[in-house]
């Protein structure tokens, strides 16, 4: 009687355990729903997106506001365009916003910041944020540091 | 007479300004201008033939026309913008207009022949607004690419609205020092007062 009740209980945390690990690998991969259903679309234009990825976390102020849900290169231009989905609660982007990629956490996910600016107009469904800060490339970066070292001697 | 002179002075206007907004060739055509002249004047001033107080004018004159300062001040505020009043608002027009020349006399005295290397056409993002992917050529050290973000304006054509130089978007991390500065001093009125060419890390 003992050995079975101790079984169940051991059942049941391991049960618990892959519950935790689920969520968790949900939450890490941003592929939780929202149930959001007023959201709108907004697109931004970046020279180099390097290391971000589709439903990737969208910020403002540090607050999730929505998620990446594309990615596309532009022949035209030679760019990337990241088309965001942004949450209905959040309406208030001005149409002089910016849009940075930046990095979060030990891992370097990537994720992209808004920044509002004081335009009167809002950005509403469909428009491009034109005014980013692409990626920065740690190999590129590097490139430049030893160039720099090497014409300096 | 004189009306159809009228007529015919505004129909070739208008049709400046839609030939101007959207051909390619002739978004570049103002900064190869400014680049050509501001060549000119530096051989000049090595040749003796003008002085640094007379370069920096000179270059000044030739690209302050050349930039939309209004936009680019009023997108340095930012969100501050909003709760700013239009007296801030023109003070800090005028603000920028100036550190921009403060930064052009500055980079006039540490310039060592750089070339830059300007596209025969833009590319377009939309109709009125287009970037120049350019090349900041330095003798003996690795060139830097440079992106011109020039918008169309009605009455005096294409102007630069924002500068990437190696990636980073100039208008930004001026935005950023803004923001800085605001929370600094407390105020928007005190980040104008504090605002210079220094404290936006141009020294």
């Amino acid at each position: 009687m003992y050995s079975r009740i101790s079984e169940l209980t051991v059942g049941a945390f391991v049960v618990l355990g892959a519950i935790c690990l689920a969520f968790l690998a949900l939450e890490v991969s941003g592929l939780t729903q929202t149930g959001d259903t007023g959201s709108y679309g907004l697109s931004a234009r970046f020279d180099n997106v390097a290391g971000l990825t589709g439903r990737a976390k969208v910020s403002a102020a540090g607050v999730v506001v929505g998620r990446v849900i594309n990615i596309r290169y532009d022949e035209q231009t030679a760019s990337a365009i990241v088309d965001m989905e942004i949450s209905g609660n959040f309406r208030k982007f001005s149409e002089d916003s910016s849009a940075s990629i930046l990095t979060a956490g030990l891992l370097g996910e990537k994720y992209i910041g808004l920044n509002t600016g004081g335009d009167l107009s809002n950005l509403s469904d469909g428009d491009v944020i034109y005014n980013t800060q692409s990626a920065i490339v740690l190999e590129e970066l590097i490139g430049k540091l030893l160039l720099n070292i090497g014409s300096d001697k | 007479m004189k009306i159809w002179l009228m007529v015919a002075y505004l129909a070739l206007g208008l049709s400046m300004v839609a030939h101007g907004d959207s051909n390619p060739l002739q978004v570049v055509e103002p900064l190869r201008i400014a680049r050509d002249s501001f060549y000119l004047d530096v051989s000049k001033f090595h040749a003796g033939a003008m002085t640094e107080r007379e370069l920096t004018a000179r270059v000044s004159e030739q690209m302050i026309p050349l930039i939309n300062s209004k936009k680019v001040a009023l997108r340095v505020m930012g969100r501050h913008r909003r709760n700013s009043s239009d007296d801030d608002q023109n003070l800090f027009v005028k603000v920028m207009q100036e550190t921009l020349i403060d930064a052009y006399s500055k980079g006039l005295g540490g310039y060592e022949g750089e070339r830059l290397i300007l596209p025969l056409r833009a590319k377009f993002l939309r109709p009125g607004m287009a970037f120049v992917e350019a090349e900041l050529e330095r003798p003996g050290k690795e060139s830097i690419p440079v992106q011109f973000a020039l918008g169309f304006d009605d009455t005096r054509g294409w102007l630069i609205e924002n500068v990437t130089v190696a990636g980073i978007n100039l208008g930004l991390l001026l935005r950023d020092q803004f923001n800085a500065l605001v929370s600094s001093t407390g105020s928007v009125s005190g980040a104008i007062d504090s605002w210079s060419f220094t404290s936006v890390g141009g020294n």
